[in-house]
């Protein structure tokens, strides 16, 4: 793990950059409408569910902050925090692949339409992995100027629909029941995997973490609702019938002379995809430098793109592997064992063995 | 090695910015070896579809002389198939070119291909890549959509274009709705809800032809054609469907005389009521215009009285020409083409529920009272005073 401190502001736009990209290649699981109201509401329960569930993260972070500078689970070299960096590391393996596989998925259907991208993809897996060897301060000092350019790019673009927006276009709210805006709310938050890669990264962070935390979540969801608001306003029902229904509102976007506002959108949104998976590469580099010391982390960034490159060549040829890496339970897996289960063992851990802070030196 | 990092992945995070700027086809493909098409006109056949296309005519587009003259700027070029889809692929064998749909700007169908299932027509366009979802639709009114394709217009020119011009300047004079790719699937995923589009002819016009704005073909739920709408009744829509753009009205003066006005901008606010086990929509049509010309002389005392009978004028125009459009959607043939049964389904959910699966009979039972406030911005450089 690079010792590099960062600002909180500027790890966060790290984050803010990689939730984006979430919402900028959303595809709705089958049976979840993107078009209803229900659509605006939901991000509020993301902002719920991201700061509850954010909770076992900074106790443990609470509990070992004073003890370690240099990462939260990879300092001890006992066996059980090896299996818990393995474990991290291949929830966002996997992580990195849904993020490519979308993105794969993005391009050949929006960019170049029925293009073979693998060229494409596997030089920003390139890209990524030299990123992550750069450490988590270039990654966020980048993030800041990047976040700047997205969110004004985004801004323009989504107002410039305006005029489009028709109200009849929205539905009434809560129309399927209560029970199933709760459950679709839920698959909507379990996008935000981001959280749990937050743990890896703590100790690097200096200012007032919590707060900038509570800040990030309610600014991703005051975005997600105000880009959701435009895709619904001027799709309606028709934005259910398509793969990337945020790109086709991009599409409509005009001001004046400028008429394919998409083009200019689409390359901005790659910079939030590299963020997240340099970020992601950065995460699993530093887990699997931690289980094998002995390795450099410039050839396991190697082995880690050469392998990504390797199955997204695969995933790439099929639909229905597209498909799985959209599979719910897969997205819950990619949420839940990183923000819950990895924080709440190590709660555990440390309540049991307390060894910890008499083992590890304070460096 | 972190310079060397920083560097390569500074160069390939360009080369991926710029590949990521999307472009007309493939990587290498030169414009000349696409056919770049910008309408698409679409007729039932016996075995299936025929599809004619207008398409650029790039190598004359591209020509170093620049010489406009030596040959047309378009192309037009036709195919059949099963399908619309397999109709269109065709065309690669006609022009040795492969079909380019990023710009197309228009598609007519011809009136047989209205009386299909309007799905199963739009389904290719709704799910090829290249293809826009603001493409507009038109109907062929009582002709085929190739006869509107090749119309021989005065001026050698992108015929498409012409005809996408005169969809958006009638959307915007609101005269038509204006009906893109997104508003056809739109209306047809609703279940109360009739689709309007624009139709039009082509008129001679001496030794040339012209387009012609001809009201609009009504497609019920089931996306099968019903019925036309003369242009004097897809007037009203604008008002009775609150998208009331530019435009204009003439208004009849109580001397006989005629005032014309011109729109700035106009909306209709809805309130709705159950009277009698009858749906009840109070409309309340606010418009704002100028007047741009009163015929004869002034005769009226003050200026306060000339404002007013013009505003009553005007107003009783637009609620006349709401009053027949409603008139003519509620007859036999005619649908809720004006989303009055959206509007119940957001006011009220429970009372659409209700009613959605009678809807027809429950818009042709509806009541639709119209009450027309009317702003009269500016009267034009001529006061009211002038005696002529």
């Amino acid at each position: 793990m690079t010792k590099s401190r960062v600002s909180t502001p500027q790890f966060f736009s790290v984050l803010y950059l990689s939730m984006l990209s979430s919402i900028f290649m959303y595809i709705s699981s089958s049976g979840i409408s993107i078009s209803q109201t229900d659509s605006l509401l939901r991000p509020i329960v993301f902002i719920f569910i991201s700061i509850i569930f954010a909770i076992p993260t900074f106790l443990v972070f609470k509990t070992v902050k004073e003890k370690t500078q240099t990462g939260l689970v990879v300092d001890d070299k006992k066996i059980f925090f090896k299996i818990i960096a393995a474990v991290y590391a291949l929830v966002y393996f996997v992580a990195i692949l849904r993020a490519l596989a979308r993105f794969d998925l993005f391009a050949s259907s929006e960019l170049f339409p029925g293009t073979d991208m693998t060229i494409f993809i596997v030089a920003l897996v390139i890209i990524c992995g030299l990123l992550s060897l750069l450490g988590l301060g270039s990654l966020s000092r980048a993030a800041v100027i990047f976040t700047v350019i997205v969110v004004g790019a985004t801004g323009f673009v989504m107002v410039s629909l305006w005029k489009d927006v028709d109200l009849l276009n929205f539905t009434p709210l809560m129309e399927k029941g209560v029970g199933r805006f709760f459950y679709d709310s839920l698959y909507f938050a379990l996008q935000g995997a981001e959280i749990g890669i937050i743990m890896l990264f703590l100790p690097q962070i200096k200012g007032k973490i919590a707060k900038t935390y509570i800040l990030w979540t309610v600014l991703s969801g005051i975005t997600f609702i105000f880009i959701l608001f435009f895709t619904i306003g001027t799709l309606g029902a028709f934005a259910d019938t398509r793969l990337f229904p945020t790109y086709t509102a991009v599409t409509l976007a005009e001001f004046g002379l400028l008429e394919r506002m998409d083009a200019l959108e689409t390359a901005i949104w790659v910079l939030c995809i590299v963020e997240k998976v340099s970020l992601y590469f950065l995460g699993v580099v530093s887990c699997i430098k931690f289980i094998l010391p002995k390795i450099s982390r410039k050839l396991i960034c190697g082995v880690c793109i050469l392998a990504v490159s390797i199955l997204l060549s695969f995933i790439s040829a099929d639909l229905e592997r597209f498909n799985f890496m959209s599979y719910v339970p897969l997205v819950i897996g990619l949420y839940i064992v990183p923000v819950l289960i990895l924080p709440i063992a190590l709660i555990i851990y440390f309540k049991k063995v307390k060894p910890y802070d008499e083992n590890i030196p304070n460096s | 090695m972190m310079k060397i990092s920083r560097t390569v992945s500074l160069i390939l995070l360009c080369f991926i910015a710029l590949g990521s700027f999307s472009s007309c086809e493939k990587a290498g493909t030169e414009l000349s070896d696409l056919m770049i098409i910008q309408g698409i006109g679409i007729d039932v056949t016996s075995g299936g579809y025929k599809v004619t296309v207008e398409i650029l005519n790039n190598e004359q587009s591209g020509s170093p002389s620049g010489d406009s003259s030596a040959e047309n700027k378009t192309k037009i070029y036709n195919a059949t198939g099963e399908s619309v889809a397999s109709a269109l692929m065709k065309l690669t064998t006609k022009s040795g070119n492969k079909p380019f749909y990023a710009q197309n700007r228009v598609i007519v169908l011809g009136e047989t291909t209205a009386q299909r299932n309007m799905g199963d027509v739009l389904d290719f366009f709704e799910r090829n890549y290249d293809s826009r979802a603001s493409q507009l639709l038109c109907v062929a009114k009582g002709g085929k959509a190739e006869e509107v394709i090749r119309a021989k217009l005065l001026n050698d020119t992108v015929k498409s274009k012409i005809l996408e011009k005169m969809l958006e300047s009638s959307y915007e004079q609101s005269l038509v709705p204006r009906v893109r790719i997104i508003d056809a699937v739109n209306t047809m995923k609703d279940d109360t809800t009739f689709l309007c589009v624009p139709a039009v002819s082509v008129q001679k016009n001496g030794e040339n032809q012209d387009f012609s704005l001809d009201g609009c073909a009504v497609f019920d739920k089931d996306e099968s054609f019903c019925m036309y709408l003369s242009s004097g009744d897809a007037q009203g829509l604008a008002f009775l469907d609150n998208h009331i753009r530019e435009g204009f009205i003439s208004a009849d003066l109580p001397n006989g005389q005629k005032a014309t006005f011109v729109l700035v901008k106009g909306k209709t606010h809805y309130k709705i009521l159950k009277e009698n086990g009858r749906l009840h929509y109070k409309l309340n049509i606010d418009v704002v215009c100028d007047l741009e010309e009163v015929g004869g002389a002034e005769f009226f005392s003050t200026d306060d009285d000339f404002m007013e009978k013009i505003k009553s004028a005007a107003g009783a125009t637009i609620a006349k020409t709401s009053e027949n459009t409603i008139i003519a959607l509620q007859s036999e043939h005619g649908g809720d083409a004006v989303r009055y049964g959206r509007r119940l389904y957001l006011y009220d959910n429970k009372e659409y529920e209700k009613l959605k699966n009678n809807w027809d009979k429950e818009f042709k039972n509806s009541i639709t009272s119209l009450s027309v406030n009317v702003t009269i911005r500016r009267i034009g450089e001529e006061t009211f005073h002038s005696k002529k």
